[in-house]
């Protein structure tokens, strides 16, 4: 017996039992589809988060005080422990690559007032230079302010679209603890991300100082904002900002009182927080495969009993055990490739609809369609075995008896 | 036939084809145990949380400046005016503007860092955390217009200096050194920034921090509850009064008033979501364990054709035969729910000794038999019609 032959038969056998083999296809179908969905949902997350991460460039290593990280803030106020100061953006601005530095200064609860509405927002004083060059999303009107000029603003999209009852424009004046500032620049949109930059509202570093004489202490800084050389590696040169501050602030490298925050380093924490998201969902789907795979096996163990007498028969005429297994797996394969490629079909249908009906962004990558693909012949393979296996091993005089 | 002799049949049926009928069972209880564990899941996170808020007590009402706490940001701006005009309010006890400077710099001996510090009445604070059960692991309050004491967390006297603050220290906040009264103890609440609080009087603050806090403004507003005014109604009048002093709409106001019981809500609403999704998710895979009923009793009905032709033949009628294969189905997804519910429960009781809290409540366990009666009936039913239809005479003749 060939392959092709084999296939033949093994086909024959599953159009014979035509209901069957629909609801054992099914049930693959509808563990695939899960699986390519709930993976595709997650990707999308992923993929949404990236896109607005990705708007901030990559060339930028920002030092913030304390332990911080992106997942860690419950609180109504965000809380970073520890400070840091003029000296340590002396610091980093010696490292090599490192083309432009700002300390930064902010205040989460700084009173603002804009026309007669009054808000309470985050301001951020800052060094023009850098700043203006960290900015890449672009402006939706004017530009940042000139090094120095200490009664103009930058604001970003949320603080002008959403953030009073009237929008703001630029050359419109904002209060920020009852002193005027003119705004010079609004910020396009970016979304979530480092530093929220739609949330920004920057005006001139010494500026800020005069404006919360005490929070803001000379030499002070709430964060360093570095950019570095775009032909060089962001994240070696972060390692080397790390090494330098913890040298300088008689730290250990394994209990470091300040936290340094790359390109790299953002995605790498967003890829663990999506990862596990994606494995915890595949896993989920996958026990409605486990489900279906046992459905493939009792199918598979009824299929071996009907045609006990037909194993006989091919193995009275020599057919050897290898071959009766291989008839069987074929089948069973057959069964769970059906069912892989119409449930990675129904899957990307159903995903589309979401991604069209619901705007969530959804990804059926490559990997996902082969993954789930082999997973489906593998399931296959391993729900087929015991049955393929229970037939091949079925003495010719025994099958041949029974009825 | 009566029905003791229909499930007798059925039983036999259901033991004479074991490997198959257990593979059957095998899906359900997958299926089944997989609703139960994710759901015990999404409500013991559900439990630890609504835990975390009740220890916070509940005679109190808060107005936060933010149009809706899902936004995460604070934006909006409460005045000491709003607060003054809550005082007079039936069953509010006590009235308090708290003011936060956040980012501080303080110093403990050698070590400057930086720390949010709050400001408050601190005769109202002392009421709402004696009655929300914060206790002290050391010293206690200062009194009532002491300007130079302040009160602080466990985290700030643990973790924030190179040495460990204790009662009776100084600590310096902006140069000015305030003397340390008590340290709270570490707060069991998920939610709470307790643990690193730096508390003194609210005027102290506003002296030490001209600028940082805007006059005439504060940042939230804490109100006590009478011990018999219900904190719902009140929170509805603080919602009303303060709307008409804001002019803005009271079902669209400008501020959130929080109680213990909307947080609950809250909690609820987003936990509720959680557990659709993963019941939704669990649901999947009990729906491919139905699918398997459906096939297993196709197969079975295809068996005993000849069987079902003897039956119709000495006379048994259609729904008796639709009776006995919708038991058989039922049966088995019977006996897959049961243990299902069992291996799943006993999963779940090892997580929440293990790993994180679960909860199993009778809701879940009855529903998800009850789902697994009802997927085994339903995927039962079709090969059951099929078998009942088929003419006497075409069933016995077939082979």
């Amino acid at each position: 017996m060939d392959l092709q032959e084999i296939i033949g038969f093994a086909w024959k056998n599953i159009s014979h039992r035509k209901t069957r083999s629909f609801l054992t296809v099914l049930g693959i179908v509808i563990g695939i589809a899960s699986i390519v969905i709930l993976v595709a949902l997650a990707q999308g997350l992923d993929k949404d988060i990236r896109a607005s991460l990705n708007k901030l460039g990559s060339n930028f290593v920002l030092v913030l005080p304390g332990q911080a990280s992106i997942t860690s803030s419950t609180s109504f106020v965000p809380i970073l422990r520890g400070i840091l100061t003029d000296k340590d953006v002396n610091v980093v601005s010696r490292v090599p690559g490192v083309d432009s530095v700002s300390g930064s200064l902010s205040y989460p609860l700084a009173g603002i007032r804009f026309k007669k509405y009054n808000a309470t927002a985050t301001i951020s004083g800052v060094n023009a230079d850098t700043y203006d060059k960290f900015i890449t999303a672009g402006y939706e009107g004017g530009k940042f302010f000139e090094k120095g000029d200490k009664s103009s603003v930058v604001i970003g999209y949320t603080i002008a679209n959403d953030y009073f009852d009237e929008k703001i424009q630029v050359g419109n004046q904002l209060y920020i603890n009852g002193r005027p500032f003119r705004v010079s620049g609004i910020i396009k949109q970016v979304g979530q991300g480092v530093g929220n930059i739609d949330k920004l509202i920057a005006i001139d570093q010494d500026a800020a100082r005069d404006l919360f004489p005490g929070v803001l202490a000379k030499d002070r800084v709430s964060a360093i904002l570095a950019l570095t050389n775009p032909d060089m590696d962001s994240a070696a040169i972060g390692q080397e900002i790390k090494e330098k501050l913890a040298n300088k602030r008689k730290v250990k490298l394994d209990n470091l009182d300040f936290t340094i925050i790359t390109a790299a380093s953002i995605q790498e924490q967003v890829g663990e927080i999506t990862g596990i998201l994606t494995l915890f969902l595949g896993a989920v789907a996958a026990i409605s495969l486990v489900v279906g795979s046992i459905g493939i096996a009792n199918s598979m163990f009824t299929s071996v009993l009907e045609r006990t007498r037909d194993i006989g028969i091919l193995k009275s005429v020599g057919a050897p055990n290898s071959a009766v297994m291989l008839l069987f797996l074929a089948e069973s394969v057959m069964l769970s490739v059906i069912g892989g490629a119409v449930g990675i079909a129904l899957g990307a249908v159903v995903c589309a609809l979401i991604s069209a009906v619901g705007n969530i962004s959804t990804v059926v990558s490559p990997e996902l369609i082969g993954g789930s693909f082999i997973v489906a012949i593998l399931v296959g393979g391993a729900s087929g075995y015991f049955p393929a296996r229970q037939a091949s091993k079925l003495p010719a005089v025994v099958a041949l008896r029974r009825e | 036939m009566d029905i003791a002799e229909i499930i007798n049949f059925s039983l036999k049926n259901v033991l004479h084809r074991k490997l198959r009928s257990f593979l059957t069972i095998l899906g359900i209880v997958v299926g089944i145990a997989t609703i139960v564990i994710l759901l015990s899941l999404s409500l013991g996170i559900e439990a630890s949380i609504v835990d975390s808020v009740q220890s916070l007590g509940s005679n109190y009402v808060m107005v936060l400046p933010t149009t809706s706490l899902q936004s995460g940001t604070f934006n909006k701006v409460l005045y000491t005016k709003d607060a003054d005009a809550l005082r007079r309010l039936p069953g509010v006890d006590a009235v308090a503007g708290e003011i936060l400077v956040s980012n501080a710099p303080i110093q403990f001996r050698r070590k400057i860092t930086a720390g949010n510090v709050a400001g408050s009445e601190i005769d109202v604070y002392v009421k709402y955390t004696n009655a929300s059960g914060v206790t002290f692991r050391d010293g206690g309050y200062f009194r009532s217009g002491d300007k130079s004491s302040i009160v602080i967390g466990s985290k700030v006297a643990d973790e924030y200096f190179d040495d460990k603050v204790y009662v009776g220290n100084s600590i310096l906040i902006n140069n000015r050194s305030f003397r340390v009264s008590g340290i709270f103890n570490k707060s069991s609440g998920a939610i709470s920034d307790l643990d690193d609080t730096i508390l003194m009087e609210a005027t102290a603050l506003r002296e030490l921090f001209p600028s940082a806090v805007p006059k005439d403004q504060v940042f939230d507003i804490f109100i006590t509850v009478s011990p018999k005014a219900d904190p719902e109604a009140v929170a509805k009048d603080v919602t009303t009064t303060l709307a008409r002093r804001r002019k803005v709409d009271p079902d669209k106001p400008d501020f959130t008033v929080m109680t213990a019981a909307s947080t609950l809500e809250q909690i609820r609403q987003v936990t509720g979501i959680l557990s659709v999704f993963l019941g939704f998710v669990a649901l999947i895979a009990l729906v491919v364990g139905a699918i398997g009923i459906s096939n297993a009793m196709f197969t079975s009905v295809m068996e005993r054709t000849k069987d079902i032709g003897i039956m119709k033949a000495v006379g048994a009628p259609n729904n008796q035969i639709l009776q006995m294969f919708l038991i058989e189905s039922v049966l088995v997804s019977g006996i897959g729910g049961l243990i299902g519910i069992i291996i799943g429960s006993a999963i779940s009781l090892l997580v929440s000794a293990l790993v994180t809290k679960t909860v199993l409540n009778a809701e879940v366990l009855v529903g998800a038999m009850s789902v697994s009666l009802f997927f085994g009936a339903v995927s039962g039913y079709f090969p059951a019609k099929q078998a009942s239809k088929l003419p006497a005479v075409v069933a016995l003749r077939r082979d």
